[in-house]
């Protein structure tokens, strides 16, 4: 069955959603930027006072970034998970897969060192694990923290380097990495030669082809290429500004609304809800196995699964590039991985306690197996089929 | 898979995830999170003592008025496609 443009348009549009959240962050961060002082005993002020109260409408700005960061993760997962399921990542889209893995985690970095400029309590303590998780780089972990953070502990020194992070070197990377990720050149060639041609969906034979070929009419450019996304984007925009006037606190943690104090160690540390999954993975294994330490564990689980990730093209043995719910095995592979995710987010939200760490422990050795499993499930699925 | 069941999965994994994010963790440990919503009742109160009652009225009718615009684009924008659609048809 061959599979059509038109049946995956919802996971096309979060691309061009993504492009008009990426613009409002570049904006609103602009604007952001002209009032934020990277320094650690006048960066809390500084956001919470002088953005939020006494710049006009910097409280605008400043939820727009905020919430724009929630929303653009939102979307980035669902536009991974999609692209997961629908199989894009083989036969001419590796290279698409692994500069989106790339974008993904230059969008982590750009994520972590925002959520650390306002440096609220929980912005600095999230720091102070985040960063410390370096320590278990087997050799130099210890002076890698050190380089990371410039100093002993996250001060000033971080906070700038952060800030540079955040503000410079990310964006560009991400802009550069996004031109990549969608072939803009061949993209502006491809849609400038549909729409001398008046349709999208031409074949490319057919649009090369001298004599001219009789066919279906094809669905007029200009609603379905360039109207449909602007209407899905409209609609996006009533809900993402619903959000930032109405229910802002979708973006804002409480304990983060007071300034960072080093003496005083929150009961729960919990970064951002897009790294609550990670947070999880590398709480989950909170026994010894023998000499090894279950830190240690726990990290090397979270470096199995997003090195599974990434290297998606090469575990998936299946040579056909068909979606999920053509793959019997697939589909429940998928749903799984889907459902571990959600439930490790969630469990990273709530204070450790003996029931969290067991359910934590079940999911994250069934998310690690997901990997392990997948070269032969595939295989097993593609013998199957032929 | 058609568009519709692919939205209604999304719709529902949002969902649960936001009702994990938000109300479960209430809910789990309603005692041991006092402190938090303290703290959160605090700055809601800072925060309204800072804003004027018509501070407030002001940004509520920017909200429905940005809100309603987007709305209304999305309308049109529907129907224009769906006329460019009937046109092609006939």
């Amino acid at each position: 069955m061959n599979f059509k443009i038109h049946n995956f348009n919802i996971l096309l549009y979060t691309g061009a959603i993504m492009v008009v959240v990426c613009l409002l962050l570049l904006v609103s961060g602009i604007f952001l930027a002209m009032h934020y002082i990277p320094d650690a005993s006048k960066a809390f002020e500084s956001v919470n006072t002088t953005i939020m109260h006494e710049v006009n409408y910097g409280w605008l700005w400043r939820k727009i970034h905020a919430l724009g960061s929630t929303f653009f993760f939102l979307l980035l997962y669902i536009h991974l998970l999609g692209m997961l399921y629908f199989g894009f990542y083989k036969h001419g889209k590796t290279k698409y897969w692994y500069n989106g893995m790339v974008l993904y985690f230059c969008c982590m970095v750009i994520g972590f060192t925002g959520y650390v400029l306002p440096m609220g309590q929980m912005s600095y303590w999230a720091a102070q694990v985040i960063t410390s998780l370096l320590e278990y780089i087997p050799g130099a972990g210890e002076d890698i923290v050190l380089w990371v953070r410039g100093d002993f502990s996250v001060s000033g020194i971080t906070l700038l380097r952060f800030y540079t992070l955040h503000i410079v070197v990310m964006p560009l990377a991400i802009a550069l990495m996004v031109l990549v990720h969608t072939d803009f050149v061949k993209w502006y060639a491809t849609n400038k030669l549909s729409w001398n041609r008046k349709g999208l969906h031409i074949q490319k034979v057919e649009r090369f082809s001298k004599h001219v070929v009789t066919h279906k009419e094809p669905k007029p450019f200009f609603s379905n290429a360039v109207l449909k996304p602007f209407l899905a984007c409209t609609l996006f925009l009533a809900l993402f500004f619903y959000c930032v006037f109405f229910h802002d606190y979708l973006a804002f943690d409480a304990l983060n609304l007071t300034p960072a104090n080093p003496s005083d160690t929150p009961a729960h540390i919990y970064p951002e809800w897009y790294f609550l999954w990670m947070l999880q993975l590398l709480k989950s294994f909170f026994f010894d196995i023998g000499m090894i330490k279950g830190s240690y564990i726990g990290m090397a689980s979270l470096v199995v699964v997003n090195v599974g990730l990434l290297l998606m093209p090469l575990l998936d043995k299946n040579p056909r590039r068909i979606p999920a719910h053509q793959r019997p095995y697939f589909f429940v592979w998928f749903w799984t991985l889907v459902v571990s995710l959600i439930a490790l987010s969630i469990l990273g939200k709530l204070p450790s306690s003996n029931i969290t760490l067991w359910i934590g422990l079940f999911f994250s050795t069934i998310l690690i197996v997901l990997f392990f499993i997948l070269p032969f499930l595939s295989k097993k699925e593609s013998h199957a089929k032929s | 898979m058609p568009n519709r069941k692919i939205f209604a999965a999304i719709v529902l994994c949002v969902f649960v995830l936001v009702m994990g994010l938000e109300w479960l963790p209430k809910q789990f440990v309603a005692e041991k999170s006092l402190v938090v919503t303290e703290q959160t009742l605090k700055t809601t109160i800072h925060e309204e003592k800072a804003m004027s009652e018509k501070e407030i009225h002001k940004r509520d009718t920017m909200g429905y008025s940005i809100v309603g615009y987007f709305l209304l684009l999305s309308v049109l924008l529907y129907i224009k496609i769906h006329l460019q659609r009937s046109k092609v048809n006939e």
